[in-house]
């Protein structure tokens, strides 16, 4: 096809929006749609689909609750709280807290005895909160002429608080490593138990239907554009930390490692545990799965053309997490495709080893899925960016590097 | 004929007695050892899969206790909490016996048949989806 036929405006976000409203919009996911290209051309599956949806499913570390308590009487500034005995950070405004994904109890014992089972942390009082399950809240200040209290403890529910924000500074990594331990012991690493000497290998991308890869150079995707997340309503607030979308990428625009990123926001009470789970990595910590979805408007042949890339041409480096990682080398021991990943076996010089993934694509099928479902039923409308994400192109655009310490 | 799977916990003395041997011969018992790390002067162990009537089973792992050896029949079973199970896959990879995998639809599924009670899973899964049964 020729470029100028490839991005000839097809439709606008706003005649989508009016078909929504008319529950006339042809919405698919990205799976169908992948389908409908292979079936019809990319050309004719551009007119005839309004909305691909997206979903994944995965551990986000980058996560945590922005909330507030409301004030005690007397009032008090609380500079520290416990809930469930996880520590949230106080240093705002009075009764204003951050609750992290990854905090531990403080009790705690992490990797004294090892590997640790890290059982309860941030992610899981976040998931308790979203089931509706009580909270012991503790909270310590140093005391005030205008807030004299300096010390509340009791419980609380989510319904409890004024605010309860998920706060994403990074989500929807576009593409990540394919971690393998090449040493002679287990190890336990963000990426899951690695057996040694190529024991298993594990990914984590949703690939054909994670969202930036299929909307490789943010095209549709900006500072604005409304989400699925954890089961309710989010917003694209920035680009996400480490946001690196100069990474090299292939014939189809996919990233030949991990690159772009979002920072996302959505109201935690809208939110359901089907969607948002606290998480338990042994040897490492505690974290949060995430389910987060983005809806593409197919405004032009080549938005189409993107949005129908497919596992078999998705691929991720292969890193080794016994090494090369934890000493920042820049290496890897080849690249493999996610049809691949996903057959149950790759091969690595000439081994086959088994594979295994850290985030669930049937879940990432249920965020598509409930999107989709949302969008056809006029309950979800798309909204058009305000701003862009930098791309690879832009002068300005980050560049994501190492830790620049001068010597003390 | 039933089937049990034992751990057994040997002190570093316990390594002179040929156990097998006896299980087989004495007690007519089939072994199928699933795992097994049994150093001189070390602490060993073995997850071992014993077939026979259950009154011979019994008399074998009589004789193991009276041998000194520590028998942990403790988990007889692993579960997995369909409800906690987010079907990720963070289990397949590292399951020795096809016990989990992932189907063609991306569910997880555990075939309790094949499972050789390593306990894997449990460490490897994030979501505590996988337990143990006393």
């Amino acid at each position: 096809m020729e470029d100028k036929k490839l991005t000839s405006p097809i439709r606008t976000v706003k005649e989508i929006n009016e078909k929504i409203a008319a529950g006339k919009a042809v919405v698919v996911t990205a799976e169908e749609f992948i389908g409908i290209a292979d079936e019809d051309g990319i050309e004719k599956a551009a007119h005839s689909v309004d909305v691909v949806t997206t979903g994944t499913f995965g551990i986000m570390c980058s996560s945590g609750v922005m909330f507030n308590v409301g004030h005690s009487k007397p009032r008090m500034k609380m500079t520290k709280a416990w809930l469930n005995g996880v520590l949230a950070y106080g240093g705002l405004a009075a009764v204003d807290f951050f609750l992290g994904a990854t905090e531990l109890r403080e009790d705690d014992p992490a990797n004294k005895i090892y590997p640790g089972s890290f059982k309860y942390g941030g992610g899981h009082v976040i998931e308790d909160l979203v089931a509706g399950r009580r909270i012991e809240f503790k909270a310590v200040g140093y005391g005030t002429d205008c807030y004299p209290a300096k010390e509340v403890h009791g419980y609380l529910k989510l319904e409890d608080l004024n605010e309860a924000l998920l706060l994403n500074p990074r989500n929807a990594y576009q593409n990540y490593n394919v971690a393998v331990n090449t040493s002679d012991r287990i190890i336990y690493t963000y990426l899951g138990m690695l057996l040694p000497k190529l024991g298993n290998a594990n990914y984590c991308s949703a690939g054909q239907l994670s969202p930036l890869l299929k909307d490789p150079y943010y095209k549709t995707v900006g500072i604005g554009s409304r989400c699925f997340l954890g089961g309710g309503e989010g917003y694209v607030i920035w680009h996400g930390t480490q946001h690196n979308p100069k990474v090299a990428r292939n014939e189809y625009g996919i990233p030949l490692a991990g690159a772009g990123t979002l920072a996302l926001l959505g109201d935690l009470k809208k939110m359901s545990p089907e969607f948002l789970r606290g998480a338990s990595l042994t040897g490492y910590g505690t974290s949060l799965a995430l389910g987060f979805g983005l809806p593409i408007p197919i405004l032009s042949a080549e938005i189409a053309k993107y949005a129908a890339v497919k596992d078999s041409q998705i691929s991720a480096p292969i890193v080794d997490y016994a090494h090369d990682y934890p000493n920042g080398v820049a290496r890897n021991l080849g690249t493999v495709d996610y049809a691949s990943l996903r057959s149950g076996s790759i091969k690595i010089d000439g081994k086959t080893v088994r594979t295994g993934s850290m985030s669930s694509y049937k879940k990432a099928r249920d965020v598509a899925l409930t999107l989709k479902d949302w969008i056809a039923k006029g309950k979800f409308h798309l909204t058009e960016p305000v701003a862009k994400i930098p791309g690879p192109d832009d002068a300005d655009a980050p560049v994501f590097h190492g830790l620049k310490l001068k010597a003390y | 004929m039933t089937k049990k799977t034992i751990y057994l916990h040997f002190p570093p003395e316990q390594a002179r007695d040929p156990i097998i041997y006896r299980l087989v011969k004495d007690y007519d018992l089939v072994v199928n050892i699933l795992q097994a790390r049994i150093e001189p002067n070390e602490h060993g162990h073995a997850l071992i899969e014993l077939t026979g009537t259950r009154n011979d089973i019994q008399r074998g792992t009589q004789y193991l206790k009276d041998q000194g050896i520590g028998i942990d029949s403790q988990t007889q079973e692993i579960r997995m909490n369909s409800e906690r199970c987010t079907s990720c896959g963070a289990c397949v990879g590292i399951c020795p016996s096809d016990a989990l995998v992932l189907k063609d639809d991306f569910s997880v599924v555990f075939d309790k048949e094949k499972c050789v009670l390593c306990q894997g899973c449990i460490l490897a899964c994030p979501f505590e989806a996988m337990e143990h049964i006393a």
